[in-house]
């Protein structure tokens, strides 16, 4: 064994931790010590500080620009890497919980086979809620996926990266969900009808202003309207309204639990991500920020662009209610109470809202 | 869900892209290639099996490091010189596996095949994971190993050490181009090539040393690479059956391939060949073995009825890899007090091992070895970087020293473009430079940064000193007595200075369109 070091160095206590990373907190957590400074702030932590001023990089862009670009986003803060995630997830503790979750609703399904809950499901539920309608909205789901894959690339930082990389993941397991539980509903019912749900992404009405919003999700460059839009107005208003009404709810009176939880775990994440974006709605107009007050603004018109589409959409989804065989709401009922969490959530940040009431 | 339902669940989450209608949107990045919609993902993974996988090797991990790993104080027992070389090799890998996540963002917004999207998304939690795992090690190091000055300052001394620097400017590569080009850079070269030598045979190295901690660790990393190799060959199988795309894709093939030698087999072989304690293998015969005949004379050539050739100048780097590790090594033993870890002299056991391995190492390499060994006491007042007439100058484009493949015989240039002067370490690297020479317009090398810094002041400046702010990090033996400090190095009066500044230009460089 190795004598420990004695001598000079050995008479002052030596840390034996990465003391260089500033904790949140009062201690250094494991969710920041395997984040934080992974990606290089060329403008601060890792500016070599000699006789160059200008930030450096090593290789720039093919179109000459930096590798990240603050341009990448309207806002500006001046140390995005003082963020932090409220979930603290790092990939082990993100992984093991979305194994939980996978497996939870793995077991449940078998356990619904088996005890002949899912052949007491009625034909019209699987085909115009499951088929029609969720399966459409695993469309929508793919389309943030792919979003969020980008935009933690273009991230400024490595903690929102990873946030907007976990998110990312979660959609795509949301989307995976519906056509695995189809797949399983298929040994059950005549009733499946997987191609359905491609169909009316497509071409139903109904639809296409959800489609048109996901298109121009993937289209929406700036990872930070991405983050907030998505996780302050379209998830309370449109993904409340089209899977946590329609699905979730009026799963349980259709004799569904399986769909019930599948959306349950969806919301899980979706609370989780409603955190991380109201701590960046937080973080990038704390007081010290001098470019609080113009991000203030971006983000209000952020909010007013986003709320009116996803409420377009929302509106446009009031068919989908009427095929569900055993009503649990309205999709008017539905509609408001989706609009009233919205406007609730987003002024509770200090910003009105088109859908009602001020900040 | 059984096989059948599998397959099935498969190839429906295989149709998830549809032709945008109201929004389309260009990728935001310039992509020159043109991908087929229709490729294959060979690994067939949904989410819910990925999570079960990944959580499974978490736990064996994470698991064995907590458990019997720390309470058997296995750090402790480890062969010191060999613990050394990670507090380097540790936050140049997780800095791979960083950049490489951010890669796999920009394959998932350009390539047009939901399959593929879906691997790539994959991949991406993996490159979290291993930027966790690998940093977690760090961490771990920093707790238990005997010495942890420099296992907790690695990351952030990556932009000031001249070696860490020449790592971002390999792996910077993975996403900094147009997306096909940073797959080249991760997937087919990176990964395909070099992370077999790196993560399965360098932990035997680490093994054979009493390292436990990090074959527990990168093998768990390896199990997933299988799977970003996979994903390598699909896509550039699928960019190669577009004819169309050839000569783009030899043109970056070949570029991604030398920025990952110049890099990766200087800095492996140095940490393979002289870290190792109880000595096995070689660098030399990992790598013909490894990146000789499994990918360059398999995998690569499988390529080649569909137009895809070994790289540009594949034959240099075969010859360079001879020596390139012993002349990265040198250099950075006689820049010791420049580093954050403590490098041991050679013993007359490695001698014999060196000429075994490699014929003819002594005539260039071992006079400056019996040297340092005599260097060692600070109360001799000799820093080994005396040896030699000046500090090299380093690479625009690999950021290494442009001292290779050996300083006798060293292919370097110093040519001017745009009114500005730059000395390339090779051909391969003037030829990335005369291609794309706007992409190295805000590219500083190390003896800019620092020309004029007396060594001292320089440590200072980059936080390179010990707890007691006297005793330097580094150190060229692994004695705990007779460590060198601040006052032993400003006794020396050594200054920093850029010797780019006063050699002639041999030409400009010829830009190719």
């Amino acid at each position: 064994m190795n004598a420990p070091a004695t001598g000079t160095a050995a008479k002052v206590k030596t840390a034996r931790d990465f003391t260089y990373i500033k904790p949140k907190r009062r201690r250094l957590t494991e969710y920041e010590a395997l984040t934080v400074h992974m990606q290089p702030d060329m403008q601060g932590f890792d500016h070599a500080r000699g006789r160059i001023e200008q930030p450096e990089w090593y290789l720039l862009r093919d179109d000459g620009t930096p590798l990240w670009d603050p341009a990448s986003t309207a806002l500006e803060v001046s140390d995005w890497f003082e963020w932090r995630d409220p979930s603290q997830h790092w990939q082990r503790t993100y992984v093991r919980h979305q194994e939980q979750q996978e497996g939870a609703i793995e077991r449940m399904t078998e356990d619904a086979a088996l005890d002949g809950s899912l052949a007491e499901i009625d034909a019209r539920w699987i085909r115009g809620v499951l088929c029609d309608h969720y399966r459409a909205w695993s469309f929508f789901e793919y389309a943030v996926f792919r979003s969020l894959a980008p935009a933690q690339r273009e991230a400024l930082s490595d903690t929102l990266g990873n946030a907007l990389c976990f998110q990312s993941f979660d959609h795509l397991r949301h989307a995976q969900d519906v056509i695995c539980y189809l797949v399983e509903l298929e040994h059950h019912s005549d009733a499946v009808d997987d191609a359905a749900g491609k169909r009316n992404w497509m071409e139903n009405p109904a639809y296409q202003p959800s489609r048109r919003l996901a298109e121009e999700i993937m289209g929406c460059r700036d990872w930070c309207e991405l983050m907030l839009g998505l996780n302050l107005v379209v998830a309370p208003l449109l993904q409340q309204l089209a899977v946590s009404e329609l699905v979730r709810r009026a799963a349980l009176p259709n004799r569904d639990a399986v769909a019930a939880h599948i959306v349950l775990t969806a919301e899980r994440d979706r609370r989780r991500n409603l955190a991380a974006a109201q701590a960046l709605a937080e973080f990038v107009v704390a007081e010290d920020n001098p470019r609080a007050d113009a991000n203030r603004a971006c983000i209000q018109a952020w909010l007013d662009d986003w709320t009116a589409r996803a409420d377009g959409a929302a509106v446009a989804l009031a068919p989908a209610f009427d095929a569900v065989p055993v009503p649990a709401i309205s999709h008017a009922e539905a509609l408001a109470r989706a609009r009233a969490a919205t406007a609730a959530l987003v002024t509770g940040l200090g910003y009105s809202s088109p859908l009602g009431g001020d900040a | 869900m059984n096989g059948e339902d599998f397959i099935k669940a498969h190839d429906r989450v295989k149709d998830f892209d549809w032709e945008a209608s109201y929004a389309p949107a260009p990728s935001r990045y310039r992509m020159p290639y043109r991908i087929p919609s229709k490729t294959s993902d060979p690994f067939r993974h949904l989410v819910r099996d990925y999570c079960s996988m990944e959580r499974d090797k978490d736990d064996r991990q994470y698991g064995a490091m907590s458990d019997v790993m720390a309470r058997a104080k296995m750090p402790a027992k480890a062969s010191e010189r060999w613990t050394e070389v990670l507090k380097m090799v540790l936050p140049v890998t997780t800095y791979a596996e960083y950049a490489a996540m951010k890669c796999t963002g920009q394959l998932v917004e350009s390539v047009s095949n939901a399959e593929l999207r879906q691997g790539y998304l994959a991949q991406m939690i993996d490159e979290v994971r291993h930027t966790n795992q690998e940093a977690h090690l760090v961490r771990y190091l920093a707790k238990h190993a005997p010495d942890p000055e420099g296992f907790t300052q690695g990351f952030r001394l990556r932009n000031t050490n001249f070696i860490t620097r020449a790592s971002r400017a390999a792996f910077d590569g993975f996403f900094a181009g147009n997306p096909i080009e940073g797959a080249l850079n991760l997937q087919v070269v990176a990964e395909t090539a070099y992370t077999n030598p790196i993560f399965v045979t360098l932990t035997e190295v680490a093994a054979a040393n009493g390292d436990q901690a990090t074959p527990t660790t990168f093998l768990s990393v390896q199990s997933d690479e299988a799977r970003h190799m996979a994903n390598g060959y699909s896509t550039l199988a699928a960019v190669a059956s577009v004819e169309d795309n050839l000569p783009q894709l030899q043109r970056d093939f070949d570029t991604a391939f030398w920025r990952q030698h110049t890099f990766l087999d200087s800095f492996v072989g140095a940490v393979y060949d002289y870290f190792q304690e109880n000595r096995g293998g070689s660098y030399l015969e990992a790598w013909k073995e490894w990146i000789g005949d499994d990918w360059a004379g398999s995998y690569i050539r499988k390529l080649e009825p569909f137009g895809v050739s070994l790289p540009q100048h594949w034959e240099e780097a075969a010859n360079r890899v001879q020596w390139v590790g012993h002349t990265a090594m040198m250099l950075f033993a006689a820049s010791w007090p420049m580093q954050f870890l403590r490098v041991d002299p050679l013993t007359a056991k490695d001698f014999d091992w060196f000429e075994k391995k490699y014929p003819g190492w002594y005539d260039h390499y071992g006079k400056f070895w019996e040297a340092y060994a005599q260097m060692t006491d600070p109360a001799d007042g000799q820093l080994p970087l005396n040896l030699f007439e000046s500090l090299p100058t380093f690479c625009r484009v690999c950021q290494m020293p442009c001292v290779f493949p050996r300083p006798d015989i060293s292919t370097a240039r110093i040519k001017t473009h745009a009114g500005r002067k730059h000395a390339f370490c090779s051909d391969g690297c003037e030829h990335a430079f005369s291609i794309e020479p706007h992409r190295y317009a805000s590219n500083y090398v190390w003896d800019e940064h620092f020309d004029g810094y007396e060594l001292g002041d320089w440590l200072e400046h980059c936080g390179l000193l010990r707890a007691d702010g006297k005793t330097l990090i580094a150190q060229p033996h692994l004695k705990r007595d007779r460590m060198w400090t601040i006052d032993d190095i400003r006794a020396l009066k050594f200054e920093i200075t850029n010797p780019l500044k006063d050699l002639p230009a041999d030409g400009e460089v010829t830009v190719l369109q």
